[in-house]
């Protein structure tokens, strides 16, 4: 038996009881962070549902499972919990597991608020959720919540609000803790230009919460005082405007769209070094990409609004364009990371492969309603329920997956089942680009989104029928994952501490690492500290001046790979 | 102990001088929390002025016409006190941040509290008197919604100030420090958001 092992074991076995109050009232980031994960993946398989739901009846034109009233009901609460209880949330469970150790920290700056922000988590979405229990349904007027629309909503609606303002606390308080955590708690050695890709995703994405959310919050406000007290924010009759929470709304709305997809981003550039045996190409360009994202995001959101006649169109086009330049440099940072690489297509690697081609074509769809004539044709179609999901889907979601496959080791100590892993991947990037490419057709041929039906006539049936089958088997593929996670869960921890030959700090502790963090640090001098380490251990090696006996340097198969790349690394210039 | 063994043994318990930094670094992330938060709320604010803008810009006649503005007794007597209690925070925290504690930092934070307190009731009473309902038009509604989100950030203010006075008879700020600062960050959002709101709000609605 290993020290590994006598550590991961406890001492002696406590009572359940015990160990279940302990996770009820925990404030170690890697519990809340697996909290997180393990909520938002229950969200996840009940907004999934709704979805299957909402393809089952557009089957076939003319269809009856859902009533126009339940397909609203289902769109809106598929859509909400998604966004706000599915993607956000398992990106924040990364961050909340990943970030500490990827500075070298012990802890979150405030544990008790990283506790408090996940425990918000299930009661806002179960507010959210608790709609379908009251009288008149759940919210039905889609994620954006249009008024006049949703001011005619029931109680569902005004749960809805709640459970996002509760939801948005979360967020909010989490945001904060994650970049005072970085700010202030970093290892010595790390600066910020050493700092990993993914916490710096996980920064960019914070400081878009702390600025973007108070927006929808004060959108969500008027929304109830319009509704419950008489005010008239968006009564044009009394002098208030719809355009009024058009802007708040979509203030917010659009840098939650880069919440949603930076963290995936961040994932990615982890994984596309290490499985290429290459340094990310550009790291530093990868930051200041990151960083004009982020300020971009606070300049376009009035591309959501071409239609209205309310907004300046040309302006929005050019500040919607630009944002594709800074994103144009994160795909080609990743390409040339790939060029030349030695690729090891292990099931993180795939899914990370599969996010950047999904996300790529998401983002050509974005750039071309990014000009006002073609979104003028598009607008409300299925060619934006395609976009949407080709960047939420295929790009936040494939990054998380490919998130999950990767760091699964070092949450639980158990390798995900390799052969599982690359099922899941071919059926889901299969079944995905058939259930949503097509959508892009639909769309052009007229097809509306938020619409309960179709009639035969319209021809759209054929499309929609191979749609609804596919999406059956992306299913499927949840599910080979889920029994992935279910079978991996039952074998024994035989994770070493760093199965892939990784590059950040999380890699240089056992899989799963003690409360405590770390024993000790290795010393940081690059944005490779475990490369670093790895290259000292086998020059030693070499040399013959390693202690006899002395354990295997971590992550036999990423040896190869870090020896095979010389000392001509990017290190050297800095 | 050699690298390989920093990284596979298992020495249990962590580096003490990690669990210092932790400890030292983390005293002052309450002030960056507390400048974070603040910023956000900003951005909510932010958010109402921006449609009072709007509403302002869409129209000739500002208050819309019809309107009497509200007294501006009360209101202008309040935002006095408010910046007086603002500057007797500067003033806790300036004696809070001298090498050795000093005990006027309690008397100056229960000063400032008192401030924040009457403040508060000033706004609440004033309520009574305003010439105009909530549903009335887009200035009726901007002012008491934004007076009221004003008044509940008066009451958290209060909370707040209160709780460091708690903790500063208690002694316990002879050690921290970083509690008044945070404190006194969010008081002086309260104080700029006090005076920018009866600028617009109150001043602005004087034909």
């Amino acid at each position: 038996m290993t020290t590994t092992d006598v550590l991961a074991k406890p001492a002696a076995p406590r009572p359940r009881s015990a160990r279940v109050l302990d996770w009820l009232t925990t404030t170690d980031h890697k519990k809340i962070g697996i909290m997180y994960i393990v909520n938002s993946l229950v969200f996840f398989a009940f907004a999934g549902t709704l979805a299957m739901l909402l393809r089952t009846q557009l089957m076939q034109p003319g269809n009856n499972v859902l009533s126009p009233q339940s397909f609203n009901e289902a769109f809106t609460i598929h859509g909400t919990v998604m966004i706000f209880l599915v993607i956000l949330p398992l990106l924040s469970g990364f961050g909340n597991y990943f970030v500490p150790l990827q500075i070298g920290a012990l802890d979150m700056a405030f544990p008790r608020v990283n506790a408090a922000s996940f425990w918000l988590l299930p009661i806002g979405g179960l507010t959210i959720v608790a709609g379908y229990l009251t009288k008149g349904g759940a919210a039905a007027a889609g994620w954006t919540n249009y008024v006049p629309l949703s001011l005619q909503g029931g109680t569902g609606e005004d749960l809805w609000i709640l459970g996002l303002l509760i939801v948005g606390t979360s967020s909010l308080l989490g945001a904060i803790n994650f970049i005072v955590t970085v700010l202030r708690l970093r290892a010595p050695g790390m600066s910020m230009t050493r700092v990993p890709i993914f916490t710096w995703a996980t920064v960019t994405t914070s400081i878009l919460i702390v600025l973007a959310v108070p927006s929808l919050t004060a959108g969500l406000v008027m929304l109830l005082t319009d509704h419950h007290l008489g005010t008239v924010f968006f009564d044009p009759s009394h002098g208030g405007s719809i355009a009024n929470y058009l802007n708040t709304f979509w203030f917010f709305g659009h840098p939650e769209v880069y919440m949603l997809i930076m963290g995936a981003w961040g994932v990615v550039s982890e994984i596309i070094p290490v499985f290429s045996g290459k340094p990310l190409y550009g790291y530093r360009i990868v930051i200041l990409a990151l960083m004009l994202i982020m300020a971009l995001s606070f300049t376009v959101w009035g591309h959501h609004m071409y239609t209205t006649g309310i907004v300046d169109d040309s302006f929005f086009s050019v500040t919607t364009e630009l944002i594709s330049v800074p994103t144009g440099l994160l795909v080609l940072a990743w390409l040339f990371t790939l060029w030349k690489g030695k690729l090891r297509f292990e099931p993180p690697m795939l899914f990370a492969l599969g996010m950047i081609a999904m996300f790529v074509i998401g983002g050509i769809d974005g750039v071309w309603m990014a000009s006002p004539a073609a979104d003028f044709a598009v607008h409300d179609t299925y060619f934006v329920v395609s976009h949407i999901h080709y960047v939420l889907l295929g790009g936040s979601l494939f990054g998380i997956f490919a998130g999950l496959y990767y760091w699964f080791p070092k949450m639980t100590g158990r390798l995900l089942d390799r052969k599982l892993g690359i099922w899941q991947f071919w059926l889901l990037i299969v079944s995905f680009n058939v259930t949503f490419f097509p959508m892009h057709f639909l769309g052009l041929m007229g097809m509306p989104r938020r619409v309960a039906t179709y009639p035969v006539s319209s021809g759209w049936g054929m499309l929609n029928l191979i749609e609804t089958i596919s999406a059956y088997v992306i299913a499927l593929s949840m599910l080979v994952g889920l029994a992935n996670i279910i079978i991996t869960l039952r074998r024994p921890r035989t994770a070493p501490a760093d199965p892939w030959g990784g590059n950040s700090l999380e890699w240089a502790t056992m899989s799963p690492p003690p409360a405590h963090n770390f024993d000790m640090l290795p010393e940081i001098r690059s944005e490779r500290p475990v490369r670093d380490l790895r290259i000292a251990l086998s020059a030693a090696k070499a040399a013959g001046s390693g202690p006899p006996g002395a354990p295997a340097a971590p992550g036999a198969p990423g040896e190869l790979a870090a020896g095979s790349e010389g000392a001509a690394g990017p290190e050297a210039g800095q | 102990m050699t690298a390989s063994e920093q990284v596979a043994s298992g020495a249990a318990g962590p580096d003490p001088e990690l669990l210092d930094r932790q400890a030292v670094r983390s005293a002052s992330g309450a002030v960056t929390g507390m400048v974070l938060f603040v910023a956000s709320e900003g951005v909510f604010f932010a958010a109402f002025l921006g449609i009072y803008a709007v509403s302002y810009a869409a129209v000739r006649v500002w208050p819309p016409a019809g309107i009497t503005g509200p007294s501006l007794v009360l209101p202008t007597i309040g935002v006095l006190v408010l910046l007086a209690s603002g500057g007797v925070i500067g003033q806790a925290m300036r004696l809070a941040r001298r090498p050795e504690y000093h005990r006027g930092v309690t008397l100056w934070l229960a000063a400032g509290l008192a401030g924040a307190v009457i403040f508060g009731v000033l706004l609440a009473v004033g309520y009574a008197s305003i010439p105009f309902g909530v549903g009335q038009g887009i200035y009726e509604s901007l002012f008491y919604v934004i007076t009221g989100l004003e008044l509940a950030h008066v009451v958290g203010g209060a909370a707040l100030l209160a709780v460091v006075v708690a903790r500063a008879s208690s002694g316990e700020l002879a050690l921290r420090r970083d509690p008044v600062q945070a404190a006194a960050i969010y008081w002086y959002f309260v104080v700029g958001l006090g005076v920018v709101i009866y600028a617009i709000l109150y001043l602005g609605a004087i034909r």
